[in-house]
């Protein structure tokens, strides 16, 4: 038993470190990438990404099932990244005549490792300055959050944010931080509001819902579309029901909720990342080259204020120049409403120096590997 | 080895920790009410008796002459501007200035700011006095154009009743 | 030296204009000019080929069968020749457009006239077009828009000087100077809330129509004739003819130098007074020069450039080159090879010109856009085929060479007439050190990629034609091992240079973008290829049928990925070519299929294990 167990192992070690499979898994990553790049004019970067090259399989309906039809990018790479590991390992003779290779292979598990858990460990978000205004949050462009703002002290407002997977997915949500246990009644991933004219909306017994109807809709796939998200929620203190109230994305303002003599302001946002430090546009800049309306520039003069730690400066933020602090890299992005107001795209990555170290190894490693060839070929060539 | 591809495998297969309920204490910042107003939508206004409608030009919604103790006129007139008209405080500190007042900072603009309760729209009233007039205003926004109730008095005869009489005025806005 | 070089063209001038009777307006001198054109200073000669590019999609046209220079066209177009106005120069290709304006159904060329008579028609349909997407566009409403700009660029271009032909430019100058100060005076006396008269008020009625046109003229005209006198260098200070007729109504002030000797040349041109519109033509060129600017040094590189045409002509001696070489390979006359040998060299010498001469003129990387990556592949790879041919004495060097040296010319020839091959680039795109050494590595890996699939081409032809040792078959195979590890290489350190500009811009390293994606399917098939020859899944048949599918990958990430319309730089959109690339893709599908053909297939040996 054990025996058999030991060749079964010993079998699935030549397997995974197989120069066969590295060919399978290469062409299929190559049909994949094509796939997925041809599915972009439909479907947009973001799908697609999510359905080719971060999925394990590729699916497919077929008479109303759905089956999975090929490997997808989640699933190819981990069996590269897998067999690269394991080829290193038992196949690779470790000698001074290698080392170029070497150098490849140990980059290149690095940069697929890198990139696998950076996947993760990313966040992108986007930040709009009006010029004169002042920002300390940063809006994610793909996930909402529920919203509960205490307003009752003073000098600060206290923020319960309950993402809207959660909601997405749960019947009843009960977490001691809730000043009110919620339970979602219906989740529309995109929805249109339209008004109700005479009566109002019976599964709605408060708020402006009351006055609106919802119809669903599919979800864009477009990249430039924004899904309006809207759900109906009942409030409990308890056992007690508060009421139900309808809450979208486009519904852009607070409604109030009271519990327990205390009133707190809810409404559905796009999730928020709090920074510790303020950034304020003092201007923003858009230059185009003469005569023309082709743009040359844009650049953001901020000034960044840190409470925290008294860092109080001004910054330009400009194309390939971004700013980086504390984890998060601001770029300029994009700019609105006759450039008074610019966009950052917020980056956080922790692991956003992975890619440069591997590339490194794998450029030495190539060359390294092609140099070595060169000089035995010229030298053959010579003779 | 064994552990090694183990562990690999387990960090490839481990789907990204979603994100958890999360709170802040974050600075105050202006929450707007849900209105439903389309852009047809009017404001609806009613005035006291006692103020004496003016012909109103291109500039003027309304406009209004309040009568006072001493015999002199109020002038009271409903401005509204696209946008926002270069902020408020730069606003306070014309009519500031209109008043012979030197300009205030953001902090102290906070100060004298007091609040309106409105079920629609965040009013925001300014009772900015020298020592002989008085401007008092008050700012909100409505499709997206910034409007002005504004009232100068030329003495303090009967200030405080025309706070109170255009505060009745804010409360009683309608949205149709 | 310089002023006694003037001096000596002025006397010639003065003599040939006395001497022969056939004298000739010097459009030539009046092509050098620099002006600036949306946004960049190039010569006029530019300027006019660009125009006639956007206006017909190609450069030369004809009046009266007779050939006229885009720079005469343009002077007569910009001076307000009405013989212009009868140019068979708008083209429009759709059917249903060209009945809607009546016009006749068998022509593709029309003139200003014909379809101005339509203009409000357009006018109207244009309205709801702007609004939509570009993508949501039909080709009819593509097709109505882009007259619509066509017939804008005229207009435009029409109010380089004056718009009016009722009236000469010269005589309008002239009152205008007379009004201004009398204007100027009723004009404060207005501001200082004084009683006007009669005559005054007329004044005043009249500045502001001046000024009314002036500012009209400032806003549509798009080539900028003035520089700033002592900020030469700095092209933001040039300015157009109506920002200089309103500068006259600031302060009072003499003329711009310029403007004043346009006038003269306008009016001269008018008078049909060939000697002296040549010898103002002579003083424009001359103050140009005088201000020792490395600006102008270029322009007129540029326009030397125009005039000679290194690539188009390269184009020709390749073909040469490639006719030499089959020639010898029909007859196997060792002068045929030395001949088609002499004739590349001579054609890539002419291509490597034109490329540095692109790189000194533009003063940018020389890949920027489409057409000049089209370019530098095509150099780079017939670089690569003469170093083999160097090396190996094959004789492969002059077809290889010759053939991809003909055909990316030709493609960048008909991309030439897109747009500016020299144009700006996009703000994004501008001026990195990541972009510009990522677009040149990733251009080497395409070169690279293609050379081994016009190898693989080679070796189906030749062992389809003729049996051909076991050795060259072996000498083949190794070259396009060696060549695919290049593109390996290069294709890779390309992509992440790419992910590295990406990371710097955005912030995000990868992005599945699809130029990212089309660079990464080529590193993915030359890994694929390395690993499956390693394998022993594929010998020397399937090596050259991977190789041959290399071509195909190469050109979807080259051309496919722009075809497919989104993306965040892309950096060309195209729609005929389109066909084309799926004609490409399937000559080379039939190609590497050959050897796999039952009746061919003992053709193509496989190696003999022995010598592998």
């Amino acid at each position: 038993m054990h025996l058999k167990l030991n060749k079964l192992f010993k079998e699935s070690i030549q397997f995974l470190s197989s120069l066969k499979l590295a060919v399978f898994s290469l062409l299929c990553y190559f049909v994949i990438v094509f796939i997925g790049t041809i599915a972009q004019v439909d479907l947009g970067i973001y799908y697609t990404q999510k359905l080719y090259f971060q999925s394990f399989f590729i699916w497919t309906t077929v008479f109303g099932f759905n089956i999975p039809v090929f490997p997808g990018g989640g699933l190819i790479g981990s069996l590269l990244l897998l067999n690269l590991i394991m080829a290193t390992i038992t196949k690779l003779k470790w000698k001074v005549k290698n080392i170029g290779l070497m150098c490849v292979h140990f980059g290149l598990i690095l940069l697929l490792l890198g990139s696998g858990l950076s996947s993760c460990t990313t966040t992108e978000s986007v930040m709009s300055i009006k010029e004169g205004e002042t920002s300390f949050f940063s809006e994610d462009r793909r996930h909402l959050e529920l919203a509960i703002i205490d307003v009752s002290q003073s000098s600060h407002d206290f923020i319960i944010s309950v993402p809207d997977h959660i909601l997405a997915r749960k019947k009843v949500f009960k977490d001691p931080v809730l000043p009110f246990d919620i339970k979602v009644h219906s989740y529309y991933p995109n929805s249109q509001l339209y008004r109700i004219d005479d009566g109002v909306n019976p599964r709605i017994s408060d708020g402006i819902g009351r006055q609106l109807g919802v119809r669903p809709l599919d979800v864009f796939v477009r990249d430039d579309q924004r899904d309006n998200t809207s759900m109906i929620l009942e409030f409990f203190d308890g056992e007690k029901s508060l009421g139900r109230w309808l809450f979208a994305l486009d519904l852009n303002g607070v409604q109030d909720i009271s519990v327990r003599g205390k009133t707190y302001k809810v409404l559905l946002r796009p999730l928020r990342y709090y920074i510790p430090y303020s950034i304020t546009l003092n201007d923003f800049i858009h230059d185009v080259y003469p005569g023309t309306t082709i743009p040359k520039d844009f650049a953001s003069e901020i000034t960044l204020n840190d409470y925290t730690n008294q860092e109080n400066r001004d910054v330009r933020i400009y194309m390939n120049h971004p700013l980086r602090y504390k984890g998060k890299t601001f770029f300029q992005m994009s700019f609105a409403e006759n450039d008074t107001i610019s966009i950052f795209q917020v980056v956080e990555n922790p692991l956003w120096q992975i890619p440069y170290y591997s590339c490194l190894l794998i450029s030495l490693g190539l060359l390294i590997h092609f140099m070595l060839h060169l000089i035995k070929f010229s030298k053959r060539v010579q003779l | 080895m064994r552990v090694l591809s183990f562990i690999l495998v387990i960090l490839m297969m481990s789907s990204c920790k979603p994100t958890k309920v999360r709170t802040f204490k974050a600075p105050k910042e202006f929450l707007p009410v849900i209105q439903l107003v389309t852009s047809q939508s009017t404001l609806n206004w009613t005035f006291p008796d006692s103020w004496i409608e003016k012909p109103t030009d291109s500039f003027r919604k309304a406009s209004f002459d309040i009568p006072t103790k001493s015999g002199s006129v109020a002038d009271f007139s409903i401005v509204s501007f696209p946008g926002d008209v270069g902020g408020i405080l730069s606003n306070v500190n014309r009519w500031r200035n209109q008043l012979g007042l030197s300009p205030i900072s953001t902090i102290e603009l906070d100060q004298m700011k007091e609040k309106i309760n409105h079920s629609f729209f965040d009013i925001e009233l300014f009772d900015i006095r020298s020592n002989t007039e008085a401007i008092i205003v008050a700012v909100f926004t409505f499709n997206s154009e910034m409007y002005f109730f504004k009232t100068f008095l030329k003495d303090f005869s009967s200030v405080n009743r025309i706070k109170s009489e255009l505060i009745g005025v804010l409360n009683a806005l309608e949205v149709e | 030296m310089k002023r006694l070089i003037i001096l000596f063209i002025f006397i010639f001038t003065f003599f040939t204009s006395s001497f022969f009777a056939t004298e000739h307006y010097d459009f030539e001198s009046f092509a050098s000019i620099p002006v600036l054109h949306n946004g960049r200073l190039k010569p006029i000669d530019s300027v006019a080929r660009l125009t006639l590019i956007n206006l017909q999609e190609k450069v030369s046209f004809k009046r009266n069968n007779q050939k006229i220079s885009p720079s005469q066209w343009f002077f007569e177009l910009i001076s307000l020749n009405p013989i212009t106005d009868n140019d068979l120069i708008i083209k429009i290709i759709h059917p249903d457009l060209i009945k809607e304006l009546e016009l006749p159904e068998k022509d593709k060329y029309f003139s200003y006239n014909q379809i101005h008579k339509h203009f409000e028609i357009i006018q109207t349909k244009v309205v709801p077009i702007v609004d939509l997407e570009p993508l949501e566009r039909s080709p009819y409403q593509k097709a109505v828009l882009q007259l619509w700009e066509k017939m804008n660029l005229i207009f435009n271009l029409k109010h380089s000087f004056f718009p009016y032909s009722d009236r000469s430019f010269f005589d309008y100058f002239n009152q205008y100077k007379d009004d201004l100060s009398p204007g100027l005076d009723a004009f404060s006396r207005y501001n200082s809330g004084q009683d006007l008269n009669a005559e005054d008020t007329e004044r005043l009625v009249r500045f502001n129509a001046y000024f009314k046109l002036h500012q009209r003229l400032k806003d549509l005209s798009i080539v900028y004739f003035y520089p700033d006198l002592n900020e030469y260098n700095d092209i933001t200070t040039w300015t157009n003819t109506g920002s200089e007729l309103l500068g006259l109504l600031g302060q009072i002030q003499d003329p711009h130098i310029l403007l004043s000797k346009f006038l003269n040349l306008l009016q001269f041109y008018s008078d049909e007074n060939i000697a002296l519109f040549n010898s103002t033509l002579t003083d424009i060129e001359a103050f140009h020069q005088s201000q020792k600017s490395f600006l102008t040094t270029l322009v007129s590189l540029e326009y030397y450039f125009n005039v000679f045409n290194p690539l188009g002509n390269s184009i020709t001696i390749y073909l040469l080159a490639l006719l030499a070489s089959l020639f010898f390979f029909l007859f196997r006359v060792k002068s045929l090879f030395t001949l088609s040998m002499g004739l590349t060299y001579v054609a890539f010498f002419v291509h490597t010109v034109g490329l540095i001469l692109r790189v000194v003129i533009t003063q940018r990387p020389p890949v920027t856009n489409l057409y000049s990556s089209a370019v530098f592949i095509g150099w780079f790879s017939i670089l690569m085929a003469l170093v083999q041919e160097y090396l190996f004495k094959n004789k492969l060097g002059p077809i290889l060479a010759s053939i991809i040296g003909f055909i990316t010319l030709i493609i960048a020839y008909h991309l030439s007439f897109q747009s500016d091959t020299m144009g700006l680039m996009q703000a994004v795109l501008d001026s990195n050190f990541w972009l510009s050494t990522h677009v040149i590595t990733i251009t080497l890996g395409y070169s690279g990629t293609f050379l081994a699939g016009f190898i693989g081409i080679y070796y189906v032809f030749f062992n389809l034609v003729s049996s051909t040792s076991n050795e060259l078959n072996r000498q083949l195979s190794k070259m396009v091992f060696g060549i695919i590890c290049f593109s390996l290489l290069f294709s890779f350190i390309g992509t992440v240079l790419g992910g590295i500009w990406a990371d710097q811009s955005w912030g995000r390293f990868w992005g599945w973008d699809p130029k990212e994606n089309g660079a990464l399917l080529i590193v993915l098939w030359n890994a694929f290829i390395l690993h499956a020859r390693l394998a022993g899944l594929i010998k020397l048949r399937g090596l050259m049928a991977a190789s041959i599918f290399g071509n195909i990958v190469t050109s979807f990430s080259w051309f496919g990925v722009n075809m497919l319309g989104v993306g965040l730089h892309s950096y060309g959109f195209m729609e005929k070519e389109f066909i084309w690339l799926v004609g490409f893709c399937m000559s080379q599908v039939v190609i590497l299929s050959l050897p796999y053909l039952p009746i061919l297939k003992n053709r193509y040996m496989e190696l003999s294990s022995n010598l592998r």
